[in-house]
């Protein structure tokens, strides 16, 4: 058939028309496959720098509970981890009828744990305002640490620690021995405030004097004892507390800031009752240990709480453990001397 | 000293002009001859006196030209005086030039209508000759046509004035894929943004993936880097300026656009024809539909009920309506909200036992302003503004377990902080001569601030209310600017002076800033500029990722007003009359920035809001490479930016300077638009930079939490980070092309635009994640290990890449 040129022109134009109008149709066919088929996250391991070896230290000097240091290496990511097996622990496969072991990364389980990146040549020294105090000794129950339970703190000296191990830098820290701020009062108020939602619980109470000047902390720790009447076994059991006096920095410590050289009267939340099921035969006494520490310490435990309350948050920038050693990582706390009260609970 | 020197330096030059001779004044305004609406930055242009203005943001211009009329000859005889002829050339981007010729017999009021053009045929013979970027006093400074900010493909097709920005010298992008800018190594909340001249808090929607600034209501951006003018204030490091179109004056006109997951409705018209005219622009993403339609819906197995409820999405509007009374008077009234809501929520319903778990973040930014605009004489322009602003955040988690209807267990957590700014202002430009300018401004904001409410409910504990604290605080600012052409040397010169008084501190800021500007040659200037800025109103913010937490706090005793200095010099040039090229070096120093504490965040419970922040100085400079063409069937612009910024706080990272986390070395960019027919453009952006300074961990180690004497041991995995931004991600590149479908009917316009985001599917990190990855199983191994079995899991780092290779289709249709 032929065409005028006009009408050629005219056939070449609906041609054309039709392609723009096939290319668009697959250009957004095309489009929303590829939307359909697009994963919206896609993740890559990633190559950090390595960072020199170092020795983390977690260290305090009391008057109460001895002079302890737990010493361990940091390691880095991508370091693979080394897993202890417990053996007490082993159960029977009924399969095969051999002992199956269980590999625990957690710690606390059936009452044994497990400290990984143990240093086991570590020397630790500490110092008494410069001269040689002591040399710590290891121990391994619970855990493996080391200890001295003959010296004594003097208020008002200044203390030193070093700790040494082959391959890794020198750790040293300073602090000074706080004096014994003792409780005044101690009170266990059983269902002392109406919640909202769970009715009437209980509350503990204490009353202290902090010295004038001295930048301090307090430390509560409140543990269930609880005895079977019939064979005498203790088991202990800690209990949480929580923050319901708002000057509190975390749930268990708390600073002087507000009330620096004034009595003050801490208000802790005890949440005991969840613990009192299956008691049949028990009697169970609440003992409640207040003691002071280093403002160090505090703002120790205040960096790990937000750094685990902040954890996996991609609100925040990563929280730095606040440290006061150097050469390496941890806290050098001193703290002083408790005071301790049990309470009949049943 | 040096301020009073500047002020006195300042009043000789006012003194010396306010005694010049008097000239005829042309004034009146610059609009599109089809809508009405009226031009921002039209160049008017009297050829014959060669003087030239710009006009206003109101589209309004006034022009001095020197008292010599014109002989029979047509030659301008400075023996008679009384009449003479003004040979006008007005031109803007994408408008056909108009010349005209006025006889003058005094001062004179005239409105100019300009007719768009076709670009492809008349661009090369009409391109713009004035105020082109040698021509302006003003350096740092760089304005981006709406038509090309809508052109570009960004995700989902959704034109982003914000991401537009980003790719310009001097402005980095915040995380990938988000709006936030940083601007010459400012933070974030040191951006001035102004919508209609009405501060916006937040300028981000959907967790900083979009702007609030919807690309269909504007009609004009600009965007300032430094040498700030003295009417701009209250930040340190730019003043992004958008402006709202009037709406038709002559017709209706119905723009709606569809978009995978969004949609746009656009209404304008006269109310009154050429008198009273509306625009009311509104949009919103239907994210919410597939997620709770087809995804995560009701599951039901095992006498079990999982319902999970995904309310995602968000909305905003944009209402105007302005009426011009007479030729003297003009009113606007301005309207924005927008409002976001990520909520997730799921129940698990058992025959007797419920659990909610759930978590939402919803903010809104509102904004109302009433404009009057006011020309007691052809010389003097006021505008005068009354304003609201505020913006909202709340942020909540909850979980909540009930066994029959008892409630045995419940955490919630409310997050709340907000901003509300009354303010009132004035601004007075008046045209003192044929070349001399003087603008004087006062305004004064009221602010009530809510830093930061936290409110927690956690069974066992008492109900706790955290910091919630209101502040109130009041600032005034006056300020006076005045510009003058001496031949080839121009100059901006100004003063602001500011007061901030909250409620238990008042702080006062003398701010001197200068422009200066030599023509080499007709079409080369070299330029300079200082400007000390002074930020009463700061924003905690994580510099982790561009999420919509950001507090804003007044200064307060104890806590500083942010202060900066910044010098920067210049060369511009424009090339074959289309081509815009500047070179910029600046060196930046910024005083009393504020951050978070280390260990506080915006959900860390201390009751004194103040206790979480910290202060400390920044410090920035660079190199700023800029071509820029703005029109023709090829345009777009090139850049590329060598620069370092540093922070140093004494509370964090030992006291030692550290890189700002958007210290980039390296940018670079290219933005390009190509028609290749009438009704068809091509368009792509790449974008390549240096990687984020991060905070990775780098050890860790377990530790006994406390040693106690009643057992109860408990064994910490503590993660230890190195030096403040010490990592470098790697490099951030992207190409993102598209293509624009344009068909113009009898009756109505249509537009496809097709595209893809990140057409390579490069992997640009979005956040980083610790993580514990186990490589085999780690429970009943049926024998001892031996020490190489043993070693079987690591800690590893993970790069979360969140926006892959991702396409985008968006229809959009005028009536």
């Amino acid at each position: 058939m032929n065409h005028s040129i006009a009408e050629s022109k005219s056939i070449n134009n609906q041609k054309f028309k039709n392609m723009k109008s096939l290319f668009r149709s697959i250009s957004f066919i095309i489009s929303i496959f590829c939307l359909s088929q697009c994963s919206f996250q896609s993740d890559e391991l990633i190559e950090i720098p390595q960072s020199n070896p170092e020795l983390a230290v977690y260290a305090d000097l009391s008057n109460d509970n001895g002079f302890s240091a737990y010493v361990v290496r940091k390691r880095v990511p991508n370091e693979p981890i080394e897993w202890d097996v417990n053996l007490n622990d082993s159960i029977v496969d009924i399969k095969t009828n051999k002992a199956v072991y269980t590999l625990y990364q957690s710690t606390i389980i059936a009452g044994r744990a497990v400290l990984f990146d143990y240093v086991k040549d570590a020397k630790v020294i500490i110092l008494e305002d410069g001269k040689f105090l002591t040399e710590l000794k290891p121990e391994f129950y619970p855990l493996p640490h080391y200890v001295n339970y003959d010296k004594k703190l003097i208020a008002g000296k200044k203390y030193q620690i070093e700790v040494t191990a082959s391959k890794y830098p020198k750790v040293t820290g300073e602090q000074m021995a706080l004096s014994d701020i003792l409780a005044d009062n101690i009170e266990y108020r059983k269902n002392s405030y109406q919640s909202r939602d769970n009715g009437l619980l209980s509350e503990l109470f204490i009353r202290f004097k902090d010295p004038l000047g001295e930048n301090n902390s307090y430390l509560t720790i409140a543990s269930l004892i609880k005895t079977n009447r019939k064979n005498g076994k203790i088991d202990f059991q800690k209990i949480p507390l929580y923050k319901t006096d708002p000057t509190s920095t975390t749930n268990n410590i708390i600073s002087d800031r507000s009330f620096n050289g004034e009595s003050y009267n801490w208000r802790l939340g005890a949440n005991i009752e969840p613990y009192l099921v299956d008691t049949v035969g028990i009697d169970i006494q609440l003992e409640v240990n207040f003691f002071p520490i280093n403002n160090d310490l505090e703002k120790y435990f205040r960096t790990l709480e937000f750094r685990d309350a902040n954890y996996d948050n991609p609100f925040t920038e990563p929280v730095t453990p606040y440290y006061n050693v150097k050469g390496g990582l941890g806290i050098f706390s001193t703290s002083g001397k408790s005071t301790s009260k049990s309470f009949i609970i049943k | 000293m040096q301020n009073k020197h500047f002020f006195i330096f300042l009043l000789f030059f006012l003194i010396q002009n306010l005694t010049a001779q008097k000239n005829y004044t042309i004034s009146g305004y610059v609009e599109d001859e089809s809508s009405g609406e009226r031009l921002i930055g039209a160049a008017v242009y009297d050829s014959t006196a060669r003087i030239g203005t710009v006009t206003n943001n109101y589209g309004y211009f006034n022009l001095s030209i020197p008292l010599k009329p014109l002989n029979t000859e047509g030659v301008r005889n400075p023996e008679e005086s009384g009449t003479g002829v003004a040979y006008l050339r007005i031109s803007y981007i994408g408008y056909q030039t108009e010349r005209t010729t006025i006889n003058i017999r005094g001062d004179t009021t005239l409105n100019i209508k300009l007719s768009t053009k076709n670009t492809l045929q008349a661009v090369e013979v009409n391109a713009q000759k004035e105020n082109r970027i040698e021509d302006r006093v003003q350096m740092s400074q760089v304005t981006i046509p709406i038509e090309q900010i809508k052109r570009m493909p960004m995700i989902l097709g959704e034109a982003d004035v914000l991401k537009s920005l980003q790719f310009l010298p001097g402005v980095k992008a915040g995380t990938e894929g988000t709006s936030g800018i940083q601007v010459r190594g400012g933070s974030q909340d040191q951006n001035l943004f102004l919508l209609d001249g009405v501060p916006i808090y937040n300028p981000t929607h959907f967790a900083g993936f979009f702007s609030v600034f919807n690309a269909d209501a504007l009609k004009n951006v600009n965007l300032i880097k430094g040498g700030f003018p003295a009417r701009f204030g209250g930040r340190l490091s730019s003043v992004v300026e958008v402006d709202t179109k009037d709406g038709d004056k002559k017709k209706f006109h119905a723009t709606a656009a569809i978009g995978l997951l969004m949609s746009k409705l656009t209404l304008e018209g006269p109310i009154l024809k050429d008198k009273i005219s509306y625009m009311i622009s509104a949009r919103r993403t239907y994210f919410d539909i597939p997620l709770n339609g087809v995804l995560n819906n009701k599951v039901t197995a095992d006498g079990r009920t999982e319902d999970n409820s995904n309310n995602i999405y968000f909305y905003d509007i944009n209402g105007k309506i302005n009426a011009r009374i007479n030729d003297k008077n003009q009113l606007f009234l301005s309207l924005y909200q927008g409002y976001d809501v990520f909520d997730k929520l799921s129940i698990i319903t058992t025959a007797n036992s419920l659990s909610r778990n759930g978590n939402g973040i919803n903010f809104q930014n509102r904004i109302a302003s009433l404009r009057w605009n006011w020309q007691p004489t052809n010389r003097i322009f006021v505008n005068t503004t009354a304003y609201y602003s505020s913006y909202k955040l709340n942020f909540n988690n909850l979980y909540e377990y009930r066994y029959d209807t008892f409630r045995l267990q419940k955490q919630s957590l409310n997050y709340a902080t907000n901003v509300e700014d009354w303010a009132l202002k004035t601004d007075v430009d008046y045209l003192i001569n044929n070349t001399s300018k003087l603008r004087i401004g006062l305004n004064t904001i009221n602010h009530s601030f809510l830093p930061n409410e936290i409110k927690t409910e956690i069974t066992g504990q008492n109900d706790t209310t955290y910091s919630n604290k209101s502040e109130k605080a009041l600032e005034s600012d006056g300020y006076i600017e005045y510009e003058r052409v001496y031949k080839r040397f121009k100059t901006n010169l100004g003063v602001r002076a500011s007061y901030f008084q909250s409620e238990n501190k008042s702080y006062f800021a003398l701010q001197p800033r200068l422009n200066l500007s030599f023509q080499l040659s007709p079409n080369t200037a070299l330029k300079g500029s200082y400007a000390q800025t002074t930020q009463f109103i700061h924003t905690l913010t994580n510099d982790a990722l561009g999420l919509p937490t950001d507090s804003w706090i007044p200064s307060v005793s104890g806590i500083l007003p942010a202060k900066s200095e910044q010098i920067a010099l210049g060369f511009a040039k424009t090339i074959q009359d289309n081509y815009e090229f500047s070179v910029e070096t600046y060196y930046k120093t910024m005083n009393n920035l504020v951050a978070y504490q280390e260990g506080s965040s915006f959900l860390s419970p201390d009751p004194v809001w103040e206790r979480k922040v910290v202060q400390g100085n920044g410090e920035s400079y660079g190199l700023e490479f800029l071509m820029q063409k703005k029109e023709g069937r090829l345009s777009g612009w090139m850049s590329y930016t060598l620069a370092k910024s540093t922070r140093q706080f004494p509370e964090i990272n030992d006291g030692i300077a550290y890189p700002f986390k958007y210290d980039r070395r390296h940018e670079f960019s290219i933005v390009a638009m190509y028609k290749i027919r009438p009704n068809v453009t091509l368009s792509a952006n790449w974008f390549f930079a240096t990687g984020n300074a991060i905070t990775l961990p780098t050890s860790i180690y377990n530790i006994p939490l406390n040693g106690l004497p009643s057992g109860g041991i408990e064994i910490l995995r503590v993660i230890d980070y190195n030096k403040r931004n010490s990592y470098r991600t790697v490099p951030i590149h992207r190409l993102d092309v598209g293509v624009e479908f344009y068909k113009k009917r009898k009756n109505y316009e249509r537009k496809w635009h097709v595209g893809i985001y990140n057409a390579y599917n490069r992997g640009n990190p979005f956040f980083f994640q610790f993580d514990f990855v186990p490589s085999q199983t780690y429970r009943n191994v049926k024998t001892i290990p031996t020490l190489e079995q043993r070693l079987i899991d690591t800690y590893k780092i993970k790069q979360i890449n969140l926006i892959p290779i991702l396409p985008f289709v968006s229809f959009e249709i005028k009536y």
